[in-house]
C-alpha cells in the first residue's frame, strides 16, 4: 500500500508542539488527552510527552503518556483522575473492515516505535480502540475494564424508561424534599466528596491541589459543573463534579452524606445532568465503573457497559524480577 | 455420570444454540468422557446456564484449562426474551455468581469463553484476570457477493488463479489430512501438536453426526497442495485445521479452499468462524479475506498457594531455576512437617 509507506513517527519536542496544535484544532480529541488537561493532572508540563504519526504532513493518530519515577524505575502510568489517555487515530473517510484493520496496524506499530522504553508501561486507552493485536505482538498485554455510558440522550423519555423503578421512585421521592443548585464552590464539594475516602484505609485518589488547578482550567473553558442537591434548609445531601468535551460528559467526582440515602436525591442530581447535558447533544458517562458498588448503581440508569483497554508491559529486567518476586511470596 | 452432565448431554441435543465445539459429544472426542464436566444453573427446573469445563493435572497441580482445539468453551446463557439492559446486567451478575460458586477450586483456571459473553467484571469482583483475544469471522455466508468483494483483490487473484490449475476436492481420508496438516508444521520448525488418533477420533465423532468435511486442492497430476477440515453447527462453521504442501506453495491453495468452503457451506450454516488469529501471519491471511474481528476473552484465576508460588518464580528467573526453588521449598516444607 502506498499510503503506508509515508507514514511517519514523531517523539521528543516536536511531537509536543504540534500535540498542543491539534489539541486547539481537532475537535475530535477528548477531553482527557488535551494539553491543558495533562499539564495538571500528570503534575506539570514536563511530567508527559506525545508520540504522533504523521502522514503527508497531516497528524493522523495521536498518544500522550506521563513518564515518573518510582524508587529506581522509570515508569509509564496514568495520571490522577483521568479514565483512559489516547490512542486518537484520524481514519480516511469509507474504510472497509479489513483496509481499517491493516491501517491500525501500520498506525499502532508506528506509535509503539516512538514509545519510551521505560521500565514498566500502564495506560488505559480511550474506548475508540477496539484491536489491540499489534501492541500484542509487540509485547504487550491486556485486560478489559469498564466504564458506564448513556448514548443517546436526544429521547430523554426512553432514558427515563430505561431506569430501573427503584431510581426512578427515589426521583419522585428526591423532587419533593431537594432542589439541584449549580454552584463554584470548590471547597464544598471536596468537603463532601472527601467523605468518600478513609485514609489510610482508602485514600483519596487525587490531591485538592490538582482538583483546584484543574477547576479553574475547566472554568475558563466552560467545560465543567458542580451541582448540589440542597434540602429546604440548605443542606446539601448530594455533589457532583461533572466535566465535558465535544461529545461527552463526565461524571468526574461525586459526594454524599447519609442524608441522601433517605431523600434519593443521589438519583434527582444524575437525572438533573443527564438532562442539562442533553440540551447541548452530549452523552454521559459515568466513568468508571469497576468498583463493584458503583457498577450497581450505573447499571440501574440504565447505562451501557463500555469496554476500555488497559495495556501494560515490562521492559526492565529488574524490575520484571522484583515485579514477579512480590507477586510469588505475597 | 453426574446429574448435571446427564442433562447437560440432553440440552446438547435439543438445542441449537450450544456451539459444537461445546457439545457433550465434542467434549467426550476431544478430552474424553472422564476430562470434562459442567455447571448448570436451573431456575424452575429449567437450565438457564451452562459452563462446560476441562479438568486436568499438570505436575502436581489440579487444573481448568482449554481443551485441545477447542477455542472457546462457554458460557450459554439463556435469556428471557425483551429484557430490559438493567435487567439483563444484573440477571448476568446473578448467574455468573452461581458458576464461580460451584466452580471447583483448583490451583489454576483458565478458560476461553464464547464472544457472545462480553461482560467479565463478575469474575473480576471475585479475583479472576481476564485478557481480550481474536478470532476472524466470515459473517452471513448466503451473502456470496458481498464476501467477495471484502476480500483483498490480491486474493482474488490468487483465488482465480488457483481455480485454472487446481481442483477442490472432497474427501473422507483423514490420514492423508493429517499427513497434509503436519508438513505445515514441519516446514515452520514446529511440533505436530496433535496425534493421528486425536484426530481420527475426532473426525469419527464429526463424520458419525455429518457435520464436517476435509477438502482437498488437487493439482492435473494428482498432487495435493493444500487441505482443509471444517466443521459446522446450525449457526456457525469452524476452520478447524488447515495444511500446505511447502513445495507448492506458491499456487494459492489456501485461498482457493478456503473460498470454497465458504461457498460450500453458505447453504448449511450462517456464518465461519476462521478460529484464531492472534499469530501474526495468521491474521494478516485472514484479514485479507475481509473477515471481522471478533473479540473474546480469556479469564483466568490462580488458587493454588504453591502454584502462585512456581508460576510468578518463572516469570521471574526462568522455568529452571523456577522449578528448583519450589522442589527445594517443597522439600524444606516437608521436612519441617517430619520434624
Amino acid at each position: 500500500m502506498n499510503a503506508v509507506s509515508t507514514l511517519r513517527t514523531i517523539t521528543n519536542t516536536e511531537a509536543k508542539m504540534k500535540y498542543r496544535e491539534l489539541c486547539r484544532k481537532e475537535p475530535g480529541l477528548p477531553l482527557f488527552d488535551q494539553d491543558w488537561w495533562l499539564d495538571v493532572t500528570c503534575g506539570g508540563a514536563d511530567h508527559w510527552d506525545a508520540v504522533l504519526v504523521e502522514q503527508d504532513g497531516c497528524i493522523v493518530a495521536s498518544m500522550p503518556y506521563r513518564v515518573t519515577k518510582k524508587s529506581m524505575f522509570e515508569i509509564v502510568s496514568m495520571p490522577q483522575l483521568t479514565l483512559t489517555m489516547g490512542v486518537w487515530i484520524r481514519y480516511p473517510e469509507g474504510m472497509g473492515a479489513g483496509a481499517k484493520l491493516a491501517y491500525e496496524r501500520e498506525i499502532y506499530s508506528a506509535l509503539i516505535d516512538g514509545l519510551p522504553q521505560v521500565d514498566y508501561f500502564s495506560q488505559q486507552l480511550h474506548w475508540d480502540n477496539t484491536n489491540w493485536s499489534i501492541f500484542y505482538w509487540r509485547g504487550f498485554r491486556q485486560t478489559t475494564r469498564f466504564t458506564y455510558v448513556l448514548e443517546d440522550l436526544s429521547d430523554l423519555e426512553r432514558v427515563y424508561a430505561g431506569f430501573t423503578d427503584s431510581v426512578r421512585d427515589e426521583i419522585r421521592r428526591a423532587e419533593q424534599q431537594v432542589k439541584i443548585a449549580w454552584s463554584d464552590d470548590l471547597a464544598r464539594f471536596q468537603e463532601m466528596n472527601s467523605r468518600l475516602f478513609d485514609p489510610p484505609r482508602f485514600p483519596m485518589p487525587y490531591s485538592f491541589e490538582v482538583l483546584k488547578a484543574l477547576d479553574e482550567r475547566c472554568k475558563r473553558r466552560n467545560r465543567r459543573k458542580i451541582l448540589f442537591a440542597e434540602d429546604a434548609d440548605g443542606e446539601a445531601h448530594c455533589a457532583m463534579y461533572l466535566v465535558w468535551d465535544d461529545r461527552y460528559a463526565y461524571y468526574l467526582l461525586g459526594g454524599e452524606t447519609p442524608r441522601a440515602k433517605e431523600s434519593g436525591a443521589h438519583s434527582l442530581l444524575v437525572w438533573h445532568a443527564i438532562r442539562e447535558m442533553a440540551k447541548f447533544g452530549k452523552r454521559f458517562d459515568f466513568h468508571g465503573g469497576m468498583h463493584e458498588p458503583h457498577e450497581i448503581m450505573y447499571r440501574s440508569f440504565g447505562a451501557t457497559q463500555k469496554p476500555y483497554f488497559q495495556i501494560s508491559k515490562i521492559n526492565g529486567k529488574l524490575f520484571k524480577f522484583a515485579y514477579y518476586l512480590k507477586q510469588a511470596i505475597r | 455420570m453426574t446429574d448435571a452432565k446427564s442433562k447437560y448431554r440432553e440440552l446438547c441435543l435439543s438445542n441449537p444454540e450450544i456451539p459444537l465445539i461445546n457439545r457433550d459429544w465434542w467434549l467426550d472426542a476431544t478430552v474424553g468422557e472422564d476430562g470434562w464436566d459442567v455447571l448448570l444453573v436451573e431456575r424452575g427446573g429449567e437450565i438457564i446456564a451452562s459452563l462446560p469445563y476441562h479438568r486436568t493435572k499438570k505436575m502436581l497441580f489440579d487444573v481448568i484449562d482449554m481443551p485441545y482445539l477447542t477455542l472457546t468453551m462457554g458460557i450459554w446463557i439463556r435469556y428471557p426474551p425483551g429484557q430490559k439492559y438493567a435487567t439483563r446486567l444484573s440477571y448476568e451478575k446473578e448467574i455468573y455468581l452461581e458458576l464461580i460458586e460451584k466452580l471447583p477450586k483448583v490451583d489454576y483456571y483458565y478458560q476461553h469463553f464464547h464472544w457472545s459473553i462480553t461482560n467479565w467484571s463478575t469474575f473480576y469482583w471475585r479475583g479472576f484476570r481476564q485478557t481480550t483475544r481474536y478470532t476472524y469471522l466470515l459473517e452471513n455466508l448466503k451473502d456470496l457477493d458481498r464476501l467477495y468483494a471484502n476480500m483483498k483483490e490480491k486474493t482474488r487473484n490468487e483465488i482465480r488463479k488457483a481455480e485454472k490449475q487446481l481442483e477442490v476436492v472432497e474427501s473422507d481420508d483423514i490420514e492423508t489430512f493429517h499427513r497434509i496438516n503436519e508438513m505445515t508444521f514441519k516446514r515452520q520448525g514446529e511440533k505436530m501438536p496433535h496425534s493421528l488418533d486425536f484426530i481420527r477420533r475426532v473426525d469419527l465423532a464429526c463424520r458419525e453426526r455429518g457435520c464436517r468435511k476435509i477438502w482437498f486442492a488437487k493439482d492435473r497430476e494428482g498432487r495435493i497442495h493444500g487441505a482443509v477440515y471444517l466443521a459446522w453447527d446450525e449457526k456457525c462453521a469452524y476452520y478447524l485445521l488447515g495444511g500446505g504442501d511447502p513445495e507448492l506453495r506458491k499456487s494459492g491453495a489456501s485461498s482457493l479452499l478456503l473460498w470454497e468452503a465458504v461457498k460450500r457451506l453458505s447453504s448449511v450454516t450462517e456464518n465461519l468462524d476462521l478460529y484464531g488469529g492472534m499469530h501474526e501471519p495468521v491474521e494478516t491471511f485472514f484479514r485479507s479475506f475481509g473477515a471481522t474481528q471478533k473479540p473474546y476473552f480469556q479469564i483466568s484465576k490462580i488458587n493454588g498457594k504453591l502454584f502462585k508460588f512456581a508460576y510468578y518464580l518463572k516469570q521471574a528467573i526462568g522455568q529452571l531455576a523456577a522449578v528448583v526453588a519450589t522442589m527445594v521449598l517443597c522439600s524444606n516444607f516437608a521436612q519441617g512437617m517430619m520434624v
